[in-house]
């Protein structure tokens, strides 16, 4: 069947049709596979089956895994929730962290075979919160994944959302962080690779709804082969939001002359007391970086995946578990030969 | 000597200027009669007849955008559509119509065709009613014309060129636009051919409630060199007035264009403009855009580099107060080995005016080596108003440069306060920037213009402080 999903908050001309994705899928009903949790001291956790799953991808489906997790105080250790994929299995799911405290919490997913993921991670903090949060996605190639992550951000707090996005046939994303509270802030920094014919879709959009709010976006990608890949990403500043800023930052090296790379950076702004950009690079790597590795004896090949690895390494360098930021990076080196 | 206020009451009479005159409206609305008796008026050959109805067909079908600033104020069966001339063209100023004289002489234009251009062309509602080229130009082979002369003199160029960079089908303004198309400009610069003196044509819309869909097309051949510059302005009624124009350029291998626009439409025009061109080998366009006025415009010149080494630079301002909705941008399709596109936008809004940039920029596979910079800088004069940016990119080929940054700030304290401790008024002080924030674009106008821009800076600013 037929969906038209990802819709932008704004729309703009047709041409280049960015303003939504149109995909052909076959919903199943949704199988709970195994999951587990790093630790569960300190925390308040609820798990329930529910019906009626819903994400700002909107994608509409029935019965879905709900995972309610409230630390009950501050807490170091970073929680690792694992998704484990049965053969062939579709999985809906939403997770609700609720910060009442400092969490950092990095999910997994993994598949060896074909899987379907449709999920979506809500955050609603407390005050004076600072969260680090990082979703990994490692499913087979052949994987399709909706991955919806929401935010609502309070008072003089601060989360940081990392996304690795680097394997599965179609991949659509969506990121809506509420900067609602006055000197709330947040940032988004994802690393997407596209191989074969995958297709990216990612629609991100961040509003700075209060006084003294700062908002980042960061984007590090690399395309090869016939992939495919649409980024729409939006800063809006609404009305009476003075002294707030936003930031939106993408870099896309395109490795192979048939793969296709949209972007559409918005910046909306209704407040006269902002500062707002966006940048955006897009193209071949950097030829005096090349040259400079080169001249070092290193091959082009292997310069080129350090010079993409260096990107990455920003955003990687926010993951704080080292064993997954080693995995992530051995997949990377595989995925950017 | 007269104060800035005065001088500004004053320009603003001059582009609110009236007529007294009873406007003869002989068509109002969009059929398939209306269309064919335009045609015969303009004793048209069928060719150009069957593009009209094509048109029309077309018009039927589409739908509104589904984007972009709300038309729905529009009603479409009102608007007067086509106003019969009471003369034929001039060519010489003392045979325009005295009222019609009277109006263009307020606006400067025979002043500045004496002082600095090569040619003229003046359009009143529905008709040019003027145009004059430097014999110099004429004997080089320069054409300069209004359009239906064009179709009548020189039906082969104009049959070779008409609709063929902007398709008739393009959206649902450019179908209205190809079926009730009238008056416009016809320029065709030979081989080799370098004009020094630009030449400009000027459209006024003074009939309320009606529509203006000139038709422009401009041909610079190989090695040829030519400096445009289009003027728009209205006088201001409680009517909507639309005006659904369309320009189509064609700039060859090693050729030069520049084309400017002034517009200063009065706050009751729908300013739904469509502009293309296609530039050959090496050739180089250059877009300068000043826009004004209006109550809502949607305006994205549109370039295809279509030939190696092609280059396009599009350097543009968007001033939006009180009720106007400015959606302005570019559009540019790389189709050529070593292309470059070079993007300088800037927009000011204040009182709950909206400006809104989009870019659609498409780097195909086969264009490797280019280069693209796209900057976009709005600034806010308060919080009631809207800046919007929304550029979007396709890029299909791993060998090219692209940078694209856009920025949006206010101005600061600091900076009012220094230029106040030096002497100059609050008021003062806000022009002197917003002037400042304007001047890459400002001095991309011949000089005259510039004042022109900085006047209007100024006037859009006039009560901004208390």
């Amino acid at each position: 069947m037929k969906y038209i999903l990802n819709e932008t908050p704004l729309k703009t001309t047709n041409n280049f049709r960015i303003n939504n994705i149109t995909v052909d899928l076959d919903i199943k009903e949704t199988e709970f596979n195994e999951y587990n949790l790093s630790f569960k001291n300190d925390l308040d956790i609820n798990t329930e089956i529910k019906t009626g799953f819903d994400s700002k991808i909107g994608l509409k489906t029935d019965k879905y895994l709900y995972l309610d997790i409230t630390p009950k105080k501050d807490i170091k250790d970073v929680l690792i929730i694992n998704y484990e994929f049965n053969n062939n299995s579709y999985l809906a799911s939403n997770i609700n962290i609720n910060l009442e405290h400092d969490l950092n919490t990095i999910i997994v997913f993994r598949s060896k075979t074909e899987s379907f993921l449709n999920f979506k991670l809500s955050v609603n903090s407390k005050e004076n919160i600072n969260s680090n949060i990082t979703l990994v996605n490692l499913t087979s190639d052949s994987s399709t994944n909706l991955v919806a992550i929401e935010n609502s951000v309070n008072t003089n707090s601060n989360i940081i959302t990392n996304y690795v996005d680097i394997k599965g046939k179609l991949r659509i994303s969506n990121y809506y962080s509420d900067l609602y509270k006055e000197k709330s802030s947040s940032s988004f920094n994802t690393i997407y690779i596209g191989n074969n014919d995958e297709r990216l879709d990612m629609n991100y959009y961040v509003k700075n709804n209060n006084k003294r709010t700062i908002s980042n976006m960061l984007f590090q990608g690399a395309l090869t082969d016939n992939s495919y890949k649409s980024l729409k990403g939006t800063i809006d500043f609404v009305e009476h939001v003075s002294k707030s800023k936003g930031e939106e930052n993408e870099n896309c090296i395109l490795l192979s002359d048939t793969c296709k790379s949209r972007s559409l950076p918005m910046l909306l702004c209704h407040e006269e007391d902002v500062v707002g950009s966006h940048g955006m690079s897009s193209g071949k790597i950097d030829s005096e970086k090349l040259f400079y590795l080169m001249s070092k004896g290193i091959s082009e090949e292997e310069a080129k995946r350090l010079i993409i690895k260096a990107n990455f390494k920003i955003v990687l360098d926010n993951i704080l578990d080292s064993s997954i930021k080693n995995e992530i990076e051995e997949i990377i080196n595989e995925r950017i030969k | 000597m007269e104060t800035n206020v005065k001088l500004d009451e004053k320009l603003n009479n001059i582009y609110n200027l009236k007529t007294n005159e009873e406007y003869e409206k002989t068509e109002i609305g969009l059929n398939k009669e209306i269309v064919e008796r335009i045609s015969k008026e303009k004793e048209e050959p069928d060719w150009v007849l069957n593009i009209r109805l094509k048109a029309l067909e077309f018009y039927e079908k589409l739908d509104l955008p589904n984007w972009g600033p709300d038309l729905s104020e529009i009603k479409l069966d009102d608007i007067t559509t086509y106003i019969k001339p009471k003369n034929k063209m001039a060519d010489k100023w003392e045979d325009v119509p005295e009222d019609i004289k009277n109006v263009f002489d307020k606006l400067g234009i025979p002043e500045a065709e004496k002082k600095s251009l090569g040619g003229v062309g003046a359009q009143y509602d529905s008709e040019m009613v003027y145009h004059r080229v430097q014999d110099e130009l004429k004997e080089k082979g320069v054409i300069y014309t209004n359009f239906d002369t064009a179709i009548k003199e020189y039906p082969d160029l104009v049959k070779e060129y008409f609709s063929k960079a902007v398709p008739i089908n393009d959206h649902k303004f450019i179908a209205m636009h190809y079926a009730l198309f009238s008056g416009g400009s016809f320029v065709y610069v030979p081989k080799g051919v370098v004009l020094t003196d630009p030449l400009q044509s000027y459209f006024r819309l003074n009939s309320p409630g009606a529509g203006q869909f000139e038709h422009t097309l401009i041909i610079v051949e190989e090695g040829a060199s030519l400096q445009f510059i289009e003027g728009c302005s209205a006088p201001g009624y409680n009517e909507l007035n639309l005006h659904a124009g369309c320009v189509e350029l064609f700039v060859k291998d090693n050729a030069f264009l520049r084309f400017s626009t002034i517009e200063n439409w009065s706050k009751n025009m729908m300013n739904l403009n469509t502009k293309k061109a296609i530039v050959g080998e090496r050739g180089k366009l250059e877009w300068i855009m000043g826009s004004f006025g209006s109550k809502v415009s949607m305006l994205y010149p549109m370039t295809i580099l279509n030939g190696d080494y092609a280059k396009c630079e599009f350097t543009g301002i968007s001033f939006a107060g009180s009720g106007q909705n400015l959606d302005t941008g570019i559009k540019v399709i790389h189709n050529g080995k070593h292309t470059s596109t070079v993007v300088n936008s800037k927009s000011i809004s204040k009182d709950g005016g909206i400006c809104t940039f989009r870019s659609n920029i498409w780097v195909k596979n086969n264009s490797v080596k280019s280069k693209l910079n796209v900057s976009c800088e709005s600034l806010m004069l308060d919080s009631e108003s809207r800046s919007d940016t929304i550029p979007v990119d396709l890029v299909e080929n791993d060998d090219i440069e692209y940078a694209h940054e856009a920025k949006i700030g206010k101005i600061s304290d600091e900076s009012i306060f220094y230029l106040m401790s030096r002497g100059l008024s609050e008021e003062e002080a806000l022009k002197l920037i917003v002037r400042g924030f304007a001047e890459p674009i400002s001095k991309a106008f011949p000089i005259e213009y510039a004042v022109e821009m900085n006047r209007l800076i100024d006037l859009e600013l006039e009560g901004t402080i208390g």
